[in-house]
């Protein structure tokens, strides 16, 4: 690297050899190493760099962050494992609502007249009423 | 090109996992609040086009394929292009004029020969042709490498240097009184 790359290398991208390009960094450290001069070119591109960093800006407060954050959509409604769930939720819904279904059913039975309860007929279909016994194998669905 | 930092937060945002968009918005409102504000000077406008850029960030996670433009980039790009919109619209808009004195970072914590060094720059820097801004706000600013901010630019890396050139040319006269008080 000559003087003259150096110095615009330092008009350009300042002082700070981390923002010079990449390329060009080892040979502009060599230079500047082996170079009086070139010192006086980065004091220079120092002091813009000093008034530059000057302007400094405040984070942004807690109360925007909430407000962006809050623009993201609810996604995980839509995820395929959420709705496998909810298809889950769903089956074990129906369920419950066969087994009330045939609880209701055997309650109102067994809660027919003394009448009816005598015949021999009904009797038999109690007792096959008693007898229902609903699939709970729902891990499949 | 080195694996993109932001890949495996965009993934869990595209999957909507729980805390993901507050870790994103941890991470990247400053930086691009900061691009804004230095590029329009005025920190309403710099806080719309905030949301905006993470509201398009929101709406692109689940299609993003990492391999091509860092996110980041991809981001400062739609902060970039909300920016000249705006920039454009203060030009056909005479009454919309950027504001006589740009938003200086107030800092009342701070000293006042800093806030004043920082209101000095923050005009200076709102008086300069708006690439030769562009470029000192990403390559100062947001430190992104030449090559990064040439590609952001649409420009050649020659081009982006004479940007900055003069760029940091019209600064330093511009901020020759100031540099001589300190």
């Amino acid at each position: 690297m000559d003087d003259e790359r150096f110095e615009v290398l330092v008009a350009t991208y300042g002082a700070d050899a981390a923002r010079w390009p990449d390329a060009e960094r080892a040979l502009a450290l060599r230079h500047l190493a082996a170079t009086p001069d070139a010192h006086k070119r980065r004091a220079e591109a120092k002091q813009l760099d000093g008034l530059l960093d000057a302007w400094r800006l405040d984070a942004p407060g807690a109360d925007l962050q909430r407000r962006v954050a809050a623009t993201a959509p609810l996604a995980r409604l839509l995820r395929p494992r959420t709705l496998w769930l909810s298809a889950a939720g769903l089956a074990a819904a129906c369920v419950v609502g066969v087994l009330v279904g045939a609880d209701v059913e055997r309650t109102t039975l067994h809660a027919q007249p003394a009448s009816e309860q005598s015949d021999p007929a009904v009797t038999a279909a109690l007792d096959g009423a008693s007898e229902f016994t609903p699939n709970l194998d729902v891990g499949s669905t | 090109m080195s694996p993109d930092p932001d890949e495996a937060l965009i993934a869990r945002i595209a999957r909507g996992e729980p805390g993901a968009a507050d870790a994103f918005v941890a991470a990247k409102l400053g930086r691009i609040l900061s691009l804004a504000r230095r590029m329009l000077g005025d920190p309403v406008e710099a806080e719309d086009v905030a949301q905006e850029v993470f509201l398009r960030v929101w709406r692109h996670a689940a299609s993003w394929r990492p391999g091509q433009a860092r996110f980041d980039t991809w981001m400062h790009r739609v902060a970039l292009n909300l920016c000249y919109d705006r920039l454009r619209r203060r030009r056909e808009q005479p009454y919309a004029d950027p504001p006589d004195t740009p938003d200086p970072g107030p800092g009342p914590d701070r000293g006042l020969e800093a806030s004043d060094a920082g209101r000095a720059v923050a005009e200076a820097m709102a008086k300069l042709p708006n690439r030769q801004r562009e470029a000192i706000v990403l390559c100062h600013y947001q430190e992104l490498g030449n090559i990064e901010a040439s590609e952001l630019m649409g420009i050649s890396v020659e081009a982006l240097e004479s940007l900055l050139a003069r760029a940091r040319r019209s600064l330093r006269a511009m901020l020759k009184p100031l540099a001589d008080r300190l």
